[in-house]
């Protein structure tokens, strides 16, 4: 682990998206308490300074209600990265277990838990987060659960597949002859080095449930006014943005920024880690 | 082979009821009484009753699922609450829609992934290398919603080249006579002669394919890359090499399709993909397609609607995955096991 | 630029030559055609029930017996397929003198016979507007051309049978018409024009009924009108400007600002009998407190609204409704914008504002109603009050609201009459209602519904009377704090600077194509 910290934080791939992340955490955390505009994240309007291009005074322009884009969009960053965290966490909270269970234990408890996955991985991407959502009723907090509900099956299968090749491996066999129970195994040995492919996944889905929950925001299931949130910011902006191109740019351009972060972080994290794993077997 | 074959066909039935049952279920427990949407505007409360029964809406939900799978195997799909027509006719009406903006999209992005990709890989490490694959990074960080914006602030209120919305211009569709008729306008009206149909039809489908073929291009970039990595370091490469066979040639000759056979996959998955996408791209260009109704419906509670929809989805996706696996099967007979 | 668009246009149609670029190329039409861009289909021919935008062709297809034309300086009743009517002493006989000559599209005649066939069938019905009929007794045919009405109570009768919905004379070949003809399109009218053909979610095609009583003396009178169903407002707009179409409905403002100076489209606005408004929950905690209420009520800055967020296509109330609707008297006072009163109300209330919720469901796709929930949010946070937004579809709304568990405190309003009266408001609206249709405030105060009553029978004979009722009723439900008023719209008419004879009527929400001219 401490080897493959090192080597990461040397590679530059990983620290220039690494450190975007990071500022993007402490703005939009401190940002309510250097913006003249800190009102406008609590819903404050303003109609004379509204739809106003970018200036000094407003460097991402104003919305329709006059409120400042950029405060805004600094702030929205925290409940982006709230959902990529909530998600990545509750998805693997749910699966990991379930995946190490079926790979450990194998027979008729492994093909249950294998159906029901594929049961829930037959549904293409949104569909499920989409219905869960409306029916939970729309809310950031219910886009969580819905994404999370949706994808903990993925990590049902990583851990599963890294615990049937990691029990059968000499050191594992030789435990289990000693007398351990299974537990203790998955415990000691196979949860340990399950965790490389893990992380890798659990970092670019970090991305793309973002990319999911401004999605939905922007249908109207997700965050809800006045939050400040890149989908919502984006949708509301719908009405005039064909002449006020701010307020569909800046949120939008963040979004990419972060969900690009996520990414880079993750395909280093698998080129650092995965050759580790390449070496076990 | 057959038994495989077979083997799948079973698992694709089941894994489709566990869809179905899952989709039923959840769709009942939406919030809300979906028979003020089917009365429509200025019920009174004895319409509103005698709605409910006809919907079936009093009887207890596992009573509800049986005769919905009953219906189901007939054909059935109910009636959508909001349009008042047989769902399977929407669903049908705006199926070819949705797949043609689909495979047009899955088009563009092989088109263009496939090259770059090969490219990409035979000049690894270069400048050209990286700059393809940040493109193909870049596309899989867009939120599809708002490049679909971008491009219509650009190209409709910006350049006013292309249209803002929708699948083609009405009167230009009515005055016309289509001999063809797959559904898919393109076809049709390039197979009819219909210069001005066809010349309309692309120009609206431009920025909704352009818009959605982003996401997967990094997709198809990356794993023809990479794919191509892999069989350029195998020994067999290098021995057309030391024959004297360019790189060029030696692709043409063999190693593409080693490269067909992971990219197959990822054409599975891109698909996925594309048809999660419609629901936003779909919004943004009022493109008359399945997602568009499927939103709607979503948002006003139509749960016949969301059931057909979510069925037919899932059951597309389910069915091109089956048809890659098969191929996949066919050309690396070591997939079997 | 255009060098650009050629290049690319050519470029991306693989065809040969595309003989119709439809890259914005400007079209002079000479045919007399009438062609409107609209936005949805009809869903509903039978002119008995239709009670939507369905309006559009059924106006040019069926007439009423009277017209209300309320485009003047004063209202008046103009002639349609009535020429005179006259009214009992005690309101309760009214007879109509039919006009002679005329028939439907099918052929039969219309007297007498029709009338009353019209009235029984939209009474048994009993769907759409047909309730503006529920206080009719009886039609007596006294001869081919005289139709009398015996009515339960004295309900203005000249304003029911003018109403844009619900109204209309139909031939009684309809009886014969099974229900799947009529699915697929039906029409059978007195009216310019008849229904020839209907495409599904594509166009309505109707032609001129050569027969029309009203004749078609003018040369310059349309042969021919077209109903096109495009979906895409920014499409709608491009086919007005280059002369594809001659009238647009319903288009985005911004897509009006993005337009450029082109002579070729006018673009005007024009008073309409439409207000938006917000109902207060009588019977849900926190607004179920009257001074809740009139905090609430004081916090909504009209004159911000009209300024930004309207913008010119709406005026600032003078009232609950309208002030050109007829028989509208302003109210003494609405409740004026004050943050420090607000904040007293609130004070006087009594609640702990830390412990109450307060929730607003408005349109989700209405960027007023979006900006008016964002401004009520930060004026009342300013006051101490939490404000949750809900915002979602009409259908959504109206459904949750109308139970009492998941009806919102306020939740926002369109409303525009049938019948052309303030009765229409406060019947639809604030007369008590067991289970709540539109009565989402759940108001009920048997004091404004008597003086309802009595003011809807004493219209037609005692308007005086009526009016100074409407207007006590309109302070009965200011002071009780049961709405907020928040503009009166417009209505926009966007078409070929070309077309002329248009005669704004706010009581028809509707275009007839009969009175239109093309000039060249």
């Amino acid at each position: 682990m401490h080897m493959a910290l090192q080597s990461i934080l040397s590679r530059k791939n990983a620290m220039i998206p690494g450190v975007f992340l990071l500022l993007l955490l402490f703005s939009s955390v401190l940002i309510p308490y250097v913006s003249p505009y800190a009102e406008d994240i609590r819903g404050a309007v303003h109609f004379e300074a509204g739809n106003q291009g970018p200036s000094l005074q407003h460097w991402f322009g104003t919305d329709a209600a006059g409120r400042d884009i950029f405060t805004l969009t600094i702030r929205a960053g925290l409940s982006s990265l709230k959902v990529a965290l909530g998600v990545v966490i509750l998805a693997v909270l749910l699966g990991v277990p379930l995946g190490l269970l079926a790979g450990t234990i194998g027979r008729w408890v492994d093909e249950i838990i294998m159906r029901i996955t594929d049961g829930f991985l037959a549904f293409p991407p949104l569909i499920l987060p989409l219905t869960i959502t409306a029916v939970l009723g729309p809310s950031l907090n219910n886009v969580i659960i819905g994404i999370a509900v949706s994808w903990f099956p993925w990590y049902v299968r990583i851990a599963r597949s890294q615990a049937l090749v990691i029990r059968s491996m000499d050191y594992v066999l030789l435990s289990k002859s000693m007398g351990s129970g299974n537990i203790h195994v998955m415990k000691k040995h196979i949860l340990p080095n399950s965790l490389s492919p893990i992380i890798v996944q659990a970092s670019i889905d970090a991305g793309y449930a973002i990319l999911i929950s401004a999605g939905l925001s922007f249908i109207g299931l997700g965050a809800q006014p006045p939050e400040a949130e890149w989908g919502l910011l984006i949708t509301q902006s719908r009405a005039q943005f064909l002449n006020h191109w701010w307020v569909v740019t800046f949120p939008g351009l963040f979004i990419v920024g972060t969900v690009l972060s996520f990414n880079m972080i993750g395909d280093e994290l698998r080129n650092v880690l995965n050759p580790k794993l390449a070496d076990q077997s | 082979m057959i038994k495989y074959f077979i083997k799948r066909s079973i698992l694709m039935v089941v894994v489709l009821i566990v869809v179905i049952t899952i989709t039923f279920f959840v769709s009942r427990c939406l919030p809300g009484d979906p028979t003020a949407l089917w009365v429509g505007d200025h019920p009174t409360s004895q319409q509103l009753e005698t709605a409910r029964e006809q919907l079936g809406l009093d009887q207890p939900l596992l009573k509800q699922y049986y005769s919905f799978i009953k219906k189901l195997v007939r054909g059935d799909l109910g009636i959508s609450l909001r349009t008042h027509q047989p769902v399977i006719t929407e669903l049908g009406q705006r199926f070819s829609a949705t797949f043609e903006l689909v495979t047009v999209a899955l088009v563009l992005s092989c088109l263009f992934g496939f090259p770059l990709g090969l490219l990409a890989a035979m000049k690894t490490d270069t400048p050209y290398d990286l700059f393809i694959r940040g493109i193909g990074y870049l596309g899989l960080s867009f939120p599809v919603f708002w490049l679909g914006m971008i491009l219509q602030i650009i190209f409709f209120g910006k350049l006013d080249w292309l249209p803002l919305q929708g699948r083609y211009t009405n009167h230009i569709y009515l005055d016309s006579q289509l001999i063809f008729h797959s559904g898919f306008l393109l076809v049709d009206s390039l197979f009819s002669g219909e210069w001005a149909i066809f010349s309309d039809a692309i120009k609206h489908i431009c920025l909704p394919a352009a818009t959605m073929s982003c996401a997967v291009l990094g997709i198809v970039l990356r794993t023809s890359r990479s794919a191509m990595i892999d069989t350029m370091a195998e020994p067999h490469f290098t021995t057309y090499l030391t024959y004297g066979f360019t790189p060029g040639e030696t692709i043409l000759r063999s190693s593409y399709k080693n490269t067909l056979i992971p990219v197959s996959t990822v054409v599975g998955l891109s698909y996925g993909l594309l048809l999660g996408g419609t629901f936003l791209v779909e919004a943004i260009f009022d493109w008359p397609g399945l997602g568009q109704f499927g939103v709607l419906s979503i948002l006003t509670n139509d749960f016949p609607a969301i059931i057909g929809i979510t069925f037919l989805y899932t059951a597309s996706y389910v069915v091109i995955n089956f048809f890659i696996d098969i191929i996949y099967v066919f050309l690396d007979p070591r997939a079997r096991q | 630029m255009k060098i650009w668009q050629s290049i690319i246009c050519s470029a991306i149609a693989t065809a040969a030559l595309p003989l119709e670029l439809s890259c914005t190329s400007a079209t002079t039409r000479t045919d007399n055609t009438f062609i409107i861009a609209t936005y949805d289909d009809v869903k509903d021919w039978d002119p008995a029930t239709a009670f939507s935008l369905e309006v559009l062709p059924m106006s040019n297809i069926y007439e009423p017996l009277l017209w209300y034309d309320a485009g003047g300086e004063k209202p008046v009743f103009v002639p349609g397929l009535a020429t005179s009517y006259t009214k009992s002493e005690d309101g309760l006989t009214w007879s109509f003198t039919l006009r002679e000559n005329v028939h439907f599209h099918d052929g039969q005649k219309f007297d007498a016979n029709a009338v009353k066939f019209v009235v029984e069938r939209n009474k048994t019905l009993n769907r759409g507007a047909s309730y503006i009929w529920s206080a009719v007794d009886s039609v007596r045919v006294n001869g081919s051309h005289q139709a009398t009405f015996e009515l339960k109570e004295p309900v203005p009768l000249d304003k029911i049978v003018s109403s844009q919905y619900g109204a209309w004379m139909y031939s009684p070949g309809i009886a014969h018409v099974s229900t799947d003809s009529m699915r697929n399109g039906f029409g059978a009218g007195t009216g310019p024009y008849q229904l020839k053909k209907w495409i599904r979610n594509s166009h309505i095609t109707l032609d001129k009924f050569d027969n029309y009583w009203g004749g078609w003396g003018n040369k310059n009178n349309f042969n021919s009108v077209q109903i096109q169903v495009i979906s895409e407002s920014s499409t709608r707009l491009q086919m007005v400007e280059s002369g594809l179409a001659d009238y647009a409905v319903l288009i985005p403002i911004q897509l009006l600002d993005l337009l450029e100076q082109n002579p070729d489209v006018s673009v005007s606005y024009h008073p309409a009998w439409i207000n938006h408004f917000y109902l207060l929950n009588t019977k849900k905690s926190p607004t179920d407190n009257i001074w809740v209420r009139r905090a609430i009520a004081a916090s909504l800055d009209r004159s911000t609204l009209s300024e930004y967020v309207y913008r010119g296509i709406a005026k600032e109330p003078e009232g609950l409704l309208p002030p050109n609707i007829p028989l509208f008297d302003a109210p003494d006072s609405l409740v004026q914008f004050n943050l420090s009163k607000a904040s007293n109300y609130l004070k006087k209330s009594g609640i702990d504002p830390n412990h109450n919720r307060l929730d607003i469901s408005y349109v989700s796709t209405s960027e007023e109603y979006r900006l008016t929930a964002l401004m009520l949010l930060d004026n009342l946070r300013k006051i101490g009050l939490e404000l949750t937004l809900k915002p979602g579809l009409w259908s959504t709304n109206w459904d949750k609201a109308k139970y009492l568990d998941t009806a919102p405190n306020i939740i926002s309003m369109a409303w525009w009459p049938t019948v052309s009266s303030p009765a229409d408001w406060f019947f639809g609206l604030y007369r008590s209602q067991d289970v709540p249709l539109f009565n989402l405030s759940y108001y009920s105060n048997t004091a404004v519904d008597s003086l309802l009553e009595s003011a809807w029978y004493q219209e037609s004979r005692f308007p005086d009377v009526a009016k100074k009722a409407y207007k006590s009723i309109q302070e009965i439900l200011i002071d009780d704090c049961v709405v907020i008023p928040a503009a009166d719209l417009s209505v926009q008419s966007i078409h070929r600077s070309n077309i002329t004879g248009f005669r704004n009527n706010p009581a028809y929400s509707t275009l007839l194509v009969y009175n239109l001219e093309r000039r060249e």
